[in-house]
Order: structure tokens, then sequence, then C-alpha cells
């Protein structure tokens, strides 16, 4: 099974060439080459900040943009098109599928952090920022909110069309990301039980952001990025386990 | 007992697909099917009436709502029964940038094939495939891409073949490979049910007909009966001053060329006008699409 699962991530990893996903890296250094001098001019006083803020948020959106349609391509529209069926006939187990898909969808996001990185480095030191290794934490926690995030959407399309999938995804994330402003209001209106409750159900995508650490040049604790990197990966497994029992419980056409 | 029990056995199938709202859509309603080990069976009905969801049900992709589906004598979601199935869908669902030969060794691994190479040059030989074995998909033609799907379902030699109108978008070179694949597949021995509209040129792959309409399954006999019971269209030049046949119904045709439908008990009499007014009978094509002239259900056929 191990034959099955190579062939699907190098699918996968083909399939992601043949969506332009090279592009967008390329798409990345032209930004950078033309919007970091002016986002510089602008923040004069703020030194290297304002370039790097720019600079590591559009990698960040770049890398969960990739991971939502990843998940979406992967799975939703295999299901979609009837890709899927031709496999899940076959005598494996729809873990199989979902595994090969896995492995090549975090091959290709990891690729593209990588690519994405490779052009941001002499970036960064032409505009004067400082190297730190925690650029490499924050870089491993877009690339496992990516992964997250593709995986939420094939789990979502299994059960809906891809466009309401991402519509979903979308909302989870972007909830995910205003956890601690969604738990100052509820507490205010006196439902902060509620908002802990939804804490556990839905991803807080806020534990892997480390930005403000990397412009601010703080570094980033050990224990907190080991609990980030365990927060994401408990929550990859139990989305991917609630993925293969959603692949074996629908029809397939 | 497992031995022994049918290929296909559907008992009473039911399928509903659930809508987001209003009422649930019934596809199948009381659906029965027996296809013996080796046997063929051609799957005939309207668009809708639920032969596709019939096959995919046997193939254990789809779960019947009510009602007892045994594949062998057992489950058809199980592992064991899903190796010796091959399953051609109506749609070719390939993917657009890979190739032939990557869906093949795809599939090989999915089917946990281990001599790979022998069983990929052996399919794509016998569906003539070799021209366009390495091209991505997107770039073959319709008829192409179904044969491919075809080299999917034929790969690992499956016991049971469910196939959703194989002759789909092929024309007639590409037919005769898929029906010569297919007739080659009942000589060894394989269970071949064919959801067709092209009962004629698949008719020496197939033992017997059964008619799916509303959901429901009617058995309508052995395939020779059901070609002789079918209406036909009969295209024929007549003399200007010959009466036009007083049978069947005229349908559109060129200047010059007269074209009429009749039912098969007709069929000899209006041949036989043609003939007697001096005009020439040029083609006669049963009419596998027009199943409502079918006489009525006669089960002691089947």
């Amino acid at each position: 099974m191990s034959k099955l699962i190579r062939h699907l991530a190098r699918h996968t990893l083909l399939e992601a060439r043949e969506d332009r996903i090279p592009h967008v890296v390329s798409t990345f250094a032209i930004a950078c080459i033309t919007l970091l001098p002016v986002v510089r001019h602008l923040t004069m006083g703020a030194g290297s900040r304002g370039v790097q803020d720019v600079g590591l948020a559009l990698q960040w959106l770049a890398v969960c943009a990739v991971g939502l349609w990843l998940g979406l391509r992967t799975v939703g529209l295999d299901l979609d098109h009837g890709r899927a069926a031709l496999l899940l006939v076959r005598p494996i187990s729809p873990a199989y599928w979902l595994a090969g898909r896995a492995v090549g969808v975090g091959v290709t996001l990891m690729l593209l952090v990588v690519g994405l990185l490779a052009v941001w480095l002499p970036v960064a030191w032409y505009f004067g920022a400082t190297l730190q290794p925690v650029l490499l934490a924050w870089a491993t926690l877009i690339w496992l909110e990516g992964a997250l995030l593709a995986t939420l959407a094939a789990l979502i399309s299994t059960r809906t069309r891809p466009l309401f999938a991402a519509l979903v995804t979308l909302t989870i994330w972007v909830s995910g990301h205003l956890s601690s402003q969604y738990q100052a209001v509820m507490d205010e209106l006196g439902l902060g039980v509620m908002a802990k409750l939804l804490y556990l159900v839905l991803p807080d995508f806020q534990v892997f952001d480390l930005q403000a650490n990397v412009i601010g040049g703080l570094g980033a604790s050990p224990t907190a990025l080991i609990i980030a990197i365990g927060y994401g990966c408990a929550w990859l497994v139990a989305l991917g386990a609630l993925t293969v029992w959603s692949v074996q419980q629908r029809d397939h056409a | 007992m497992t031995n022994q029990a049918p290929a296909i056995e559907l008992r009473g199938v039911v399928k509903e697909y659930q809508a987001l709202f209003g009422a649930p859509q019934r596809a199948l309603d009381c659906a029965e099917l027996v296809v013996n080990r080796g046997e063929g069976v051609a799957l005939l009905g309207p668009n809708g009436a639920g032969k596709s969801t019939l096959l995919w049900i046997c193939s254990g992709l789809r779960r019947a709502t009510e009602g007892t589906v045994r594949i062998w004598g057992r489950n058809p979601r199980v592992a064991s029964t899903r190796s010796r199935i091959g399953l051609l869908p109506d749609r070719p669902a390939l993917y657009p940038s890979r190739t032939a030969y990557e869906h093949l060794e795809l599939f090989a691994a999915a089917q946990g094939l281990h001599n790979t190479e022998a069983a990929i040059a052996e399919t794509i030989g016998r569906l003539d495939l070799s021209a366009v074995l390495h091209r991505p998909v997107r770039q073959l033609s319709a008829g192409q891409q179904k044969r491919v799907a075809l080299a999917q379902a034929l790969l690992h030699r499956p016991d049971l073949l469910l196939l959703d109108e194989p002759l789909g978008a092929l024309d007639p070179e590409s037919s005769r490979l898929v029906i010569d694949a297919l007739a080659e597949e009942r000589a060894r021995g394989t269970t071949l049910v064919i959801a067709t509209h092209r009962l004629v040129e698949l008719a020496g792959c197939c033992d017997r007909v059964v008619q799916v309409r509303g959901g429901s399954s009617q058995r309508m006999g052995l395939t020779p009966q059901v070609l002789t019971r079918l209406p036909v269209r009969v295209v024929y030049t007549l003399p200007d001053q010959a009466p036009a046949p007083s049978v069947g119904t005229p349908c559109p045709a060129p200047p010059g060329v007269c074209i009429r439908q009749v039912s098969a008990a007709r069929r000899e009499t209006l041949l036989a006008h043609i003939q007697k007014m001096g005009g020439a009978v040029l083609h006669v094509a049963p009419m596998v699409d027009l199943l409502s002239p079918l006489p009525d259900n006669e089960e002691t056929l089947a």
C-alpha cells in the first residue's frame, strides 16, 4: 500500500504544478520587487518593520490560500467528479487514498514555504531586516496552518460541494484567528462558557501566529512552539480521522 | 453456500437520495436482479430509470436504502469482494493532467497488483492504447478517454464487470475493440452487467436483457428474443407514384428517401409493401431506445 500512497503523493505534486502553484512563488517575488519599496517609503519611521509585516503576511496568505485550494482539489473535487470512486471501488480503505493525498499536500506546501522563504530571505536582507532563527519556527507554523486548512477543507468537502466547503472553511479560519477577540466579546455578554466550548470545538488558528515575534525580533519560547505544533498535529490527526470516517459513510458517484 | 451463490443478487432494493428540501428522490423502487456467474446481462431503460444507480449499488460504492444486495453471496462493501469487481462509470472520471499510463499505474497499485508492467501492457494491447499511452488525458478524445477508463476496469482481470454505457462516445472502430474485449472477458467466464442503449452491438456479450424503468427492474427475456421484438426504423425508397405504406409512423427524412418506424409485429408487412411497390430497403435499424413499444413483460422468457 505504500506504493499507492507514493503514487497518490506524486499525483498531488504534479497536479500542484499544473495548478500553477509555482506561479504563486513568482507572483510573490514580483510583489516583493514592486510593492515593498513603496511600503518602505510609506513606513519610513518604522525601519524594516513595515516591509517585514507586509512580506510575511503575503507569504502567510499565500500558504493558507494554497492549502485551502489543495484540500478542495485533492478530496472535494475528486469526490465531486467521481475520480475517487474509481480508487475506492478497489480493495483499499479510504484511509490509504487520503493518506496519499495528505502526503502530497504536505510536501507541496513544504516546497511552497521553502520557495517563498528563498525569495524572502534576500529581500529581507536587502531591506535591512535582522534574520533570526525564529523565522524558521514561523515558517513551520504557517506550513502547519496551511496543512490544517487543507485538512479542514477536505473534511467539509466530503459532505458538501467544493464551493460551499470553501466558504465554510474560510469562515472557520477567520473565526479561528479572532478567537481572543471573540472570547472578550462573549465574556462581556456573559457567555464566556459558550466561547470556551466553541474554542474547543473549532481550531484556534491564533496559536500559529508568530509574525509579531519575527518582526519584533523576540524569538519564540520552545515550550510555546512545542504546544503549538502539538496542538496543530492533534487537530490534523482528528480532522484526518473524521475525513476517513466521512468518506466511508458517504455514497460515491 | 457462498460458492454456489449467484454473482449478483438484489432483492427488494430501494434507493432514495435525500434532498436538502422536500421529499427524498426514489431512484430504485423494489428492484430485483439475479445474475448468475459467467452470465452477461444488458440493462436497458430510458435515462434516469435507475440503471446507473443499480450498477453503483452492485459495486458497493452506494448503499441501498432498503433491501438486500449480495455479490457472490457476500456484502459488496467487503474488500475481498471489491477486489474482484471492475467498474466502468458512464463518465470517464480521470485526472486531466495525468497520462493514461500513470492512471493505470495508480489503479494497479490500488488493486495491489504485483506484475504491474505486464498487466498494463496486456490491457493497452487489447484496447489499442499504445499510441496515446503517454499523453495527458486532457489531450485525448472522448472515445480514447472512455477506452482508458475501460482499461482501468479490465486491468486486474475482474470476475464481475459492471459497465455503464461502455460504447458511449466511441466511433465504430473503437466500439469494435471494446466489444471484442468484452467478448473475450465473457469467454473467460467473467460476469458482465452492461447498462446500455446500444443493445444490438453488444448482443454478443449479453445472454439476456433486463429492463429498468421507473426504478424497478423487469425481466425482458433472452437477448435474441428481445432483438426480434424490438421496433425498427426502416430506411427505404419508393417509386414516385407508389402509395405510402399504411403501417408504421413516418419519420423526418432527406429528399428521395423515406424513413418509417414500425413495430416488430408489423415489420414484415412494411417490408413486403416496399417490395411490392418496386421500392428498395436501404437499412433496417432496431430501435433499442424505444422501449415503450416492447411487448408486455414476459416473465417466462427470462
